[in-house]
């Protein structure tokens, strides 16, 4: 099926209006190809079927926005990240009596416990992570902190990438086909639901990290986000960003400095 | 008659007369009479309304008069039969009304009267007397009366024939009829004389008195019992026919009662019939009850006299009593309950009727008993029903009255419910139970009904059930609501499979049989007309496709909108049909089908059996829903029929759009990375341009050097010959330097042999006054002198033969002496090191060779020392003497020009040598590795030494080797030396023609060269006092330095530029610039090495370096120490910050910054740390001082230690901040302490950054310095998740005093909100999660408030509400909660958890105040 971006924006401003998600600033191709991906799974013929079901089944509704917002992490994904938040950031973090973190956009909480087990190996116990997102099942997930333990090899491979000092099955137990990660990880992690379109600052953070987010958000979108992380940021605290996202193109490029080019590491100075 | 009979007579009287008309006077007398008694009887009996009678009495008179007219006419025979007619009518109808007559009996007569007649015309006395003695007989056997009718006939009969046997049979007939009454009075006599005595026994037989009194009050008759009493009373004064008014008054103590008797007779006498009881007492003293009967005698309807009867009652009496009780005993108990019991007759009348039935029927007792049956209060259908149920069970017919109260008393049926109408017309139920009630002997004799009021109970159950019925009908609705809904949302293949489906859903859920479905449809002109789409068991046959409005039922649904539902269907309206069978609808519902208020079709659904309420729910819901997706279905339709269109009509322009669209996405999707690159590509075009700029101006300048170079060639020319003798100069300067060393060593020597003879004597200790530890450094001495020694000898053996100060011996050497004495050199040597070592000199090579032996065996020792020394144990070292390959190429032109070459291989397998290292190995101070120096000793000149010694042999030396597999060192010497030859070629040094040029300063063309000049600062260089800042630019790329430079004057700076590293080191070193941009890649020394070279000097340390460079190595960059490394290409944008940045260390150094450390070695780091900076510092050691210092100095920022030794560094900041005139300097806390909790958040409240010392730390702190001092340049600290707004907040009452616990972990949250409560002198305590504020609520109740924030770790503050409001005492504790959400579901979220109030952030603190002031009110 297609869908013209009249009809998108109808449905968005509809959606808007009756559950209180805002999509509309969510880039125009890729909410497309969310939508037309979730009627197809859903045997959604036409757009006047969807605007049907989706306004008069809240049940459909909460697959809708687990189909539109991508979920797709790893834990250590692109190792360098974590390589230069080791060498770059967390030194500095290490001068703090005590730190927050914020992890906007967890999705099912790999990379919030990639950073868990990260900090833990640089004697980082006096931090903080809050980690939050628009999904209410996915936050559920993260905090049940259970993964298929097919994926454990992929990420282990990421961990030795990432040079992490020890063993990476110290972080979890697996049985039955599932991974669960140790709890003591969990124990500075906060979880929460929290929409970055709506919502507004709720603490304030030494480092906020929100990859690959950006990227489904158009420009005015994008520049409300980083308002509310500059908003939400200490002095001096670090943003850290998505590879393919760029501080470069916002009004606020200027008050933070670059930490990691290659790895969208950024501080803010003013 | 006699008027009959004188016709007659006139008639027949031919000859007769006054004789006859005599007999016709009394004829008609005697018809006269007779009509005249007719008429009498008719009379009477119509008076005493007996009116057969007198009808036919005057049916009599009638026959009578016609018969007299018959008579007098002459028709004599005529007559005769009426009168016979009328006289048989009348006996027979007296007789027969009388009741007297048997059935035949009256036949006898008109019989006998008939016959009579037919013979009287012949012999007519015969037949008379017949039937006069017939008549007798008659009469005298059972009836007189009928002989009086023969009377008129028999006069008749005389009037006409006279005759004696006639008139005789007349009065045998008379006679007869008189004996026939004497002999019936007689019969009578006799039983009368009977009866009497059988009454007298039986009245003497009771027990009863019976007295009988005539009206004059005597006795008549008196039983024996009587009479006995009276005897015994009165003896024989009274007996019959005695007066009992006079027998009472005269007796004496008579009872009272008896007195009143005679009034009793008198009203007796009346005709009334009475009777009373009496009690009295007998002789015997018992009371007796006595019943007194007074009957009246009737003879002949007149009171003739009375008859007394007097039973004795009293056992009667007795028994009666005793019932009476028990009877109010059971009556109390009966009607006390709030029962209704009935007891019934066999007759069905209901015989008692209890109080409690009269509460529950409403009936009164009298109303009901003996006229109602208990089935007449049921209702009657319920009587017909219970009837069949009854009958079914009973398998014996049961009538729908009072035999289902016999049946089901009979049946044992314990419990019944009846439906029952009150006497109010109320409705009630009853529960019911019947019993029969039997007497003694078993019979049935009634039934007794005992019920209670069921009906609130009933009604209860009912209301149940009801809601039960209600839940499961709305259950079952909805399922099939949402199944349908799950059915319309499934695509089927066609629209008519869906409807299909859909029909088939509905009427499966409602078990409908069979279902049609309409849909609106549109012709072409526009008018609406229903087709049918789908059936359910449809008869295709007589089901019509397509219907018009208001055409059958459907069509008339269609046009009301109003469901149809048909209960009782015709049997031919429909059937519903099977293969089998088929069968009429009981019902069927007709409904249309709506989509708001728009009629989108009409459903027909037949049913077997009636559709319930709920059905019609069920189906009025799923139209609804069927409704809304028809229309979705048909505007879908309207949309894809116009999309069909407009495809159709665009196909071309279709296919080209959906190229673009493809395309248009593609594009779409990269936007982002395509922006990114966009802008990038765009800083890298401005380079391009810069870059071809610059091209073009290399373009002009190579045209110009081109002249230029024509013209230097010359000068070249000149210059080379300058050269030249400039070498030849040099080479004597060389020999000079070498004879120099040569001399030089020589000095050095003397005293190295005193330091070598004197150590070696110390170490031998023969005086035996050292200790062992002196030996020692004897013998380090010792070596240590040696291997300098050995050092200079090699120096100086180098420096000799490079300054050809060398003597050769030239003379025969035998090839033996050579072998001689290197095997004993190193025979020793080889046994020692455990190595194999072998000497070998090939056959014909002659005995001797010429040459210089010393020379060349010191060649050969150290190319075999050198061996061994890198030959492990169990190795291999051998010298082999051979003649050389004459075909062999020399790099020596000796070896060349000579005939025959002797070749002195030294072999080894030792270590050997990597291909890249074999060259290095002959230079000076070289070995292979670095590291052998270490591990096998030596100075590294040797082979250097013997490479040129071979060349001046006239030979040349020769290395292969291979990495790991051993080497083989070659000296190729002429067999004869020729001096001369070997000398000549000395200065050309063929060996190795090309000289190395070092790196060359000077390869920039003259013009760039002056154009470096150019970019030379044109200020002083002087460091010390610069108008404008200084920046030195390390470039080597000309233009961009040339543009860095414009860029740098254009900010305002000097710049200063050079091209290689050494000069910009010097340059530092001598300008101390402001700051440095440095390229890593630069002729010369690099960037890096410039960079470690300046901070090795303390002096340029702390200049700021700020790399540029096409080198990403940002890690190393920071490493060093670089404040800023950009990656080229470099955009102007980051240029300029950078300048900006530069700039900006110059505004920092206002602001004057207190170090308060007690370590100095601390205070000093930092001070200087920060003085690079250019900040001024100032330095504080101990608490007091710095009060004192900032008292004085008033500082921007104050950097503290926490351990001071006169105080607490926290009391220090307390102090500072709560002081109003110095609360505005930035504090920050430098420790090495690992804080706690709670100490960080006291210290939070009082400090502007703490820092924790670790690696970082140093960083940190003067980022903050640095962080602090820009905010103060620019005013105002950012807010962020509070706004504080200007307003004041006016009004409402004080809140001064008030608790109010603040739990939040976001510190500017606490420090803003807490800041702005105090003002309003509200006291305030923070926590910092939930656990933290339950901890704080438990100790501190009297909190009046709670400001609670949601998203905190540990607990949160959904969790801190929820237990807070679990909490008996804090139920109504006023909680607000602060959220940074604003979603609809958020709100509700907190006010579920047990929020009060709501505020999301960043929080107004307007409003903040106002919902505090409202819920502290």
């Amino acid at each position: 099926m297609e869908i013209t971006n009249i009809e998108k924006n109808e449905l968005l401003g509809l959606v808007k209006n009756l559950y209180g998600y805002d999509f509309l600033g969510y880039s125009e191709a890729s909410i497309k190809r969310r939508i037309i991906r979730f009627c197809d799974i859903h045997k959604i013929e036409n757009y006047f079927d969807l605007r049907h079901h989706l306004l008069n089944e809240p049940e459909l509704f909460s697959d809708f926005v687990l189909q539109v917002t991508v979920n797709i992490t790893e834990m250590f994904r692109d190792p360098s990240f974590f390589i230069a938040l080791k060498e770059k950031v967390l030194p500095s973090l290490a001068t703090y009596p005590h730190c927050k973190i914020w992890h906007a956009g967890c999705s099912t909480g790999e990379e919030v416990y990639s950073m868990a087990i990260l900090l833990r190996e640089q004697h980082l116990t006096r931090a903080t992570i809050f980690a939050t997102d628009i999904n209410a099942e996915v936050v559920g997930h993260a905090r049940e902190a259970t993964y298929s333990s097919k994926l454990m090899k992929a990420y282990t491979a990421n961990y030795i990438q990432a040079q992490g000092s020890h063993a990476f099955s110290d972080y979890y137990t697996a049985n039955y086909d599932m991974a669960i990660m140790n709890s003591p990880l969990k124990k500075n992690i906060v979880f929460s639901v929290h929409n970055l379109v709506s919502d507004g600052s709720f603490n304030e953070f030494n480092l906020i990290v929100c990859r690959n987010v950006l990227i489904y958000f158009n420009k005015d979108l994008q520049e409300h986000v980083i308002k509310l992380f500059y908003d939400s940021l200490s002095p001096l605290g670090y943003l850290a960003l998505g590879p393919k996202e760029s501080l470069f193109f916002s009004k606020y490029r200027d008050k933070f400095e670059v930490v990691d080019k290659h790895e969208k590491i950024y501080r803010k100075i003013e | 008659m006699s008027q009959n009979v004188s016709g007659a007579t006139g008639y027949q009287g031919t000859g007769a007369n006054s004789a006859i008309n005599k007999k016709a006077k009394i004829t008609h007398l005697f018809t006269l009479l007779a009509v005249g008694v007719a008429v009498l009887y008719a009379i009477i009996a119509s008076l005493l309304h007996f009116y057969v009678l007198s009808l036919f009495c005057v049916g009599i008179v009638v026959a009578f008069g016609s018969c007299n007219l018959l008579n007098r006419y002459g028709y004599l025979d005529m007559a005769r039969i009426c009168l016979i007619l009328s006289a048989d009518a009348f006996v027979f109808y007296i007789s027969g009304s009388l009741g007297e007559a048997s059935s035949l009996r009256p036949l006898y007569f008109p019989l006998v009267c008939s016959i009579f007649m037919l013979f009287d015309l012949k012999d007519v006395n015969k037949i008379v007397a017949l039937g006069a003695v017939s008549l007798g007989c008659l009469a005298i056997g059972e009836y007189t009366h009928y002989a009086l009718f023969l009377i008129p006939f028999i006069s008749q009969n005389t009037s006409q024939i006279i005759s004696s046997s006639t008139f005789f049979a007349s009065i045998a007939t008379s006679i007869a009829c008189i004996f026939y009454l004497v002999s019936v009075n007689t019969q009578s006599e006799k039983y009368l004389d009977r009866e009497r005595l059988n009454n007298k026994s039986i009245i003497d037989n009771t027990d009863d008195i019976i007295l009988l009194v005539n009206r004059k009050y005597e006795v008549e008759v008196m039983n024996i019992a009587l009479e006995r009493s009276f005897k015994r009373m009165f003896g024989d004064k009274f007996g019959i026919g005695s007066n009992v008014v006079d027998m009472i008054n005269a007796i004496d103590g008579i009872p009272p009662q008896f007195k009143q008797w005679k009034s009793h007779y008198d009203r007796a006498f009346t005709g009334e019939k009475f009777s009373f009881e009496e009690k009295g007492q007998a002789p015997t003293g018992d009371f007796r009850y006595l019943e007194t009967v007074f009957n009246p005698v009737l003879r002949g309807g007149e009171v003739t006299g009375v008859a007394i009867f007097i039973h004795d009652i009293t056992a009667r009496k007795n028994l009666e009593e005793s019932i009476k009780r028990l009877n109010a005993g059971q009556k109390a108990i009966i009607d006390g309950g709030n029962y209704s019991i009935i007891s019934v007759g066999l007759d069905g009348l209901v015989t008692s009727f209890n109080k409690g039935s009269e509460v529950i029927l409403g009936y009164r007792a009298d109303e009901i008993i003996g006229k109602f049956g208990p089935h007449d209060l049921i209702a009657k259908k319920q009587l017909m029903l219970v009837a069949r149920q009854l009958t079914e069970t009973l398998g014996t017919p049961v009538a729908p009255d009072f035999d289902i109260v016999k049946a089901i008393a009979e049946s044992g049926i314990r419990e019944n419910e009846w439906y029952v109408t009150t006497k109010s017309g109320q409705s009630i139920v009853l529960s019911s139970s019947i019993t029969s009630l039997r007497n003694e002997a078993g019979d049935i004799f009634g039934y007794l009904i005992i019920s209670t009021d069921n009906t609130e109970k009933k009604n209860a159950e009912a209301q149940l059930q009801k809601a039960a019925e209600e839940d499961r009908r709305r259950v079952w609705v909805n399922t099939g609501i949402a199944d349908m809904g799950q059915l319309l949302r499934m695509r089927a293949e066609s629209r008519s499979i869906f409807y299909g489906n859909v029909v088939q859903f509905v009427a499966g859920y409602i078990d409908a049989r069979q279902a049609n479905l309409y849909k609106v449809a549109e012709d072409e002109k526009g008018n609406h007309y229903l087709s049918h789409v789908a059936g359910y068991a449809t008869d295709f046959q007589k089901t019509k496709k397509v219907l018009q409005f208001g055409e059958s039922l459907v069509g008339q649904v269609a046009m009301e909108l109003k469901t149809s539902l048909l209960k009782d269907v015709p049997t031919d309206y429909i059937k519903i049909n099977s293969s089998l069978g088929e069968a009429s609808p009981a019902s069927i519902a007709i409904m249309p089908i709506l989509f708001q208020d728009k009629l989108m079709g009409v459903i027909e659904l037949a049913s077997l059996k009636e559709f319930s309420p709920v059905e019609m729910e069920f189906m009025e819901r799923a139209n609804t829903v069927f409704g809304a997706s028809i229309d979705l279905m048909d505007r879908q339709d309207h949309t894809q029929m116009l999309l069909r269109d407009s495809l159709e009509l665009n196909e071309k322009l279709k296919t080209q759009e959906e190229e673009l669209r493809v395309g248009n996405e593609e594009l779409t999707e990269k936007g982002n990375l395509l922006q990114a690159s966009e802008e990038e590509l765009r800083v890298q075009q401005e380079e391009l341009i810069h870059i071809n700029e610059s091209m073009e101006e290399k373009a002009t300048l190579l045209e110009e050097q081109n002249e230029a170079i024509l013209a230097k060639n010359a000068e070249l020319e000149s210059a080379r010959e300058a050269l030249k003798l400039k070498a030849e100069e040099l080479e004597v300067t060389g020999r000079y330097k070498s004879e120099f060393l040569a001399n030089m060593s020589h000095e050095l020597r003397t005293p190295l042999n005193s330091i070598l003879i004197l150590s070696k004597l110390l170490a031998e200790g023969n005086e035996g006054n050292l200790n062992a530890k002196q030996v020692e450094f004897a013998h380090v001495i010792q070596k240590s002198g040696t291997d300098l020694l050995n050092l200079i000898n090699d120096i100086l053996d180098l420096s000799k033969i490079e300054s050809r100060k060398i003597d050769l011996e030239i003379e025969d050497v035998p090839f033996s002496g050579v072998s001689y004495s290197m095997n004993s050199l190193f025979v020793e040597l080889a046994k020692e090191k455990e190595v194999q070592f072998e000497v070998s000199i090939a056959h014909g090579l002659g005995e001797t060779f010429k040459g210089d032996q010393v020379r060349t065996e010191q060649i050969l020792k150290n190319l075999l020392s050198n061996a061994f020394k890198f030959t492990p144990k169990q190795g291999k070292v051998s010298l082999n003497i051979f003649k050389a390959d004459p075909k062999e190429v020399y790099k020596n032109p000796h070896l060349s020009k000579s005939a025959h070459n002797i070749c002195f291989e030294v072999k080894d397998s030792g270590i050997g040598i990597s291909g890249e290292k074999q060259e290095l190995i002959f230079e000076a101070f070289r070995q292979a590795d670095g590291s052998t120096s270490r591990k096998y000793g030596g100075t590294g000149l040797g082979l250097s030494i013997s490479k040129e010694l071979a060349l001046i042999l006239g030979g040349e030396l020769r290395l292969v080797s291979k990495s790991g597999e051993g080497s083989a060192f070659t000296l190729i010497l002429p067999s004869v030396f020729d001096p001369d030859s070997a000398r000549s070629n000395d200065v050309s040094g063929n060996f190795d023609p090309t000289p190395i040029v070092p790196p060359n300063p000077a390869v920039l063309a003259p013009s760039d060269t002056k154009m470096l000049e150019s970019l030379a600062p044109s200020g002083s260089q002087g460091a010390a006092k610069r108008a404008k800042k200084l920046v030195l630019i390390i470039e080597d790329d000309v233009q961009f330095a040339k543009l860095l430079k414009n860029q740098a004057e254009e900010k305002g700076f000097d710049a200063v530029v050079t091209e290689r590293g050494e000069q910009g080191l010097e340059k530092i070193q001598e300008l101390l610039p402001d700051a440095v941009l440095l390229d890593i890649g630069l002729p010369g020394m690099d960037g890096w090495e410039v960079m470690r070279k300046m901070k090795e000097n303390p002096k340029t340390s702390l200049i700021p370096v700020h790399i540029m460079s096409g080198n990403d190595n940002q890690h190393l960059g920071t490493e060093l120490g670089a404040a800023d490394f950009l990656l080229k290409p470099v955009s102007l944008q980051h240029l300029n910050a950078v300048f900006d940045k530069i700039q900006a260390n110059e505004e920092l150094i206002k602001q004057k910054i207190l170090i308060v450390e007690d370590s100095q070695i601390q205070s000093i780091i930092v001070k200087k740390m920060l003085s690079n900076k250019g900040l001024d510092c100032i330095v504080a050691d101990n608490g007091e001082k710095a009060l004192e210092m900032i008292a004085l100095h008033r500082p921007g920022i104050v950097i503290t230690d926490l351990n001071l030794p006169d105080m607490n560094g926290a009391d220090l900041v307390k102090q500072i901040k709560s002081n109003p005139d110095t609360s505005d300097i930035n504090i920050i806390i430098y420790t090495g302490k690992d804080l706690g909790q709670k100490e960080n958040e006291e210290l939070s409240r009082y400090s502007d950054a703490i820092i924790i010392k670790s690696a970082k730390s140093q960083e940190r702190l003067l980022d903050e310095t640095t962080l602090f001092l820009k905010k103060v340049g620019k005013g105002k600290f950012p807010t962020h998740s509070v706004s504080t707004s200007a307003a004041s907040f006016v009004g409402g009452a004080s809140l001064k005093g008030k608790k109010i616990l603040l739990v939040d972990d976001d510190m500017r949250n606490i420090f803003a909100i807490s800041k702005v409560l105090e003002n309003e002198e509200l006291h305030v305590i923070v926590a910092n999660d939930g656990k933290e504020a339950l901890q704080k609520l438990e100790s501190q109740p009297d909190v009046d408030m709670v400001l609670m924030d949601i998203m905190m770790p540990e607990m949160d503050g959904y969790e801190a509400m929820k237990a807070i409001r679990g909490q008996r005492e804090h139920e109504k504790l006023p909680i607000i909660a602060l959220t940074a959400k604003a979603m609809k579901g958020d709100r509700d979220k907190c006010m579920d958890a047990g929020a009060s109030d709501y505020i999301s952030k960043p929080i107004d603190i307007n409003k903040l105040m106002s919902l505090v002031r409202v819920w502290l009110s």
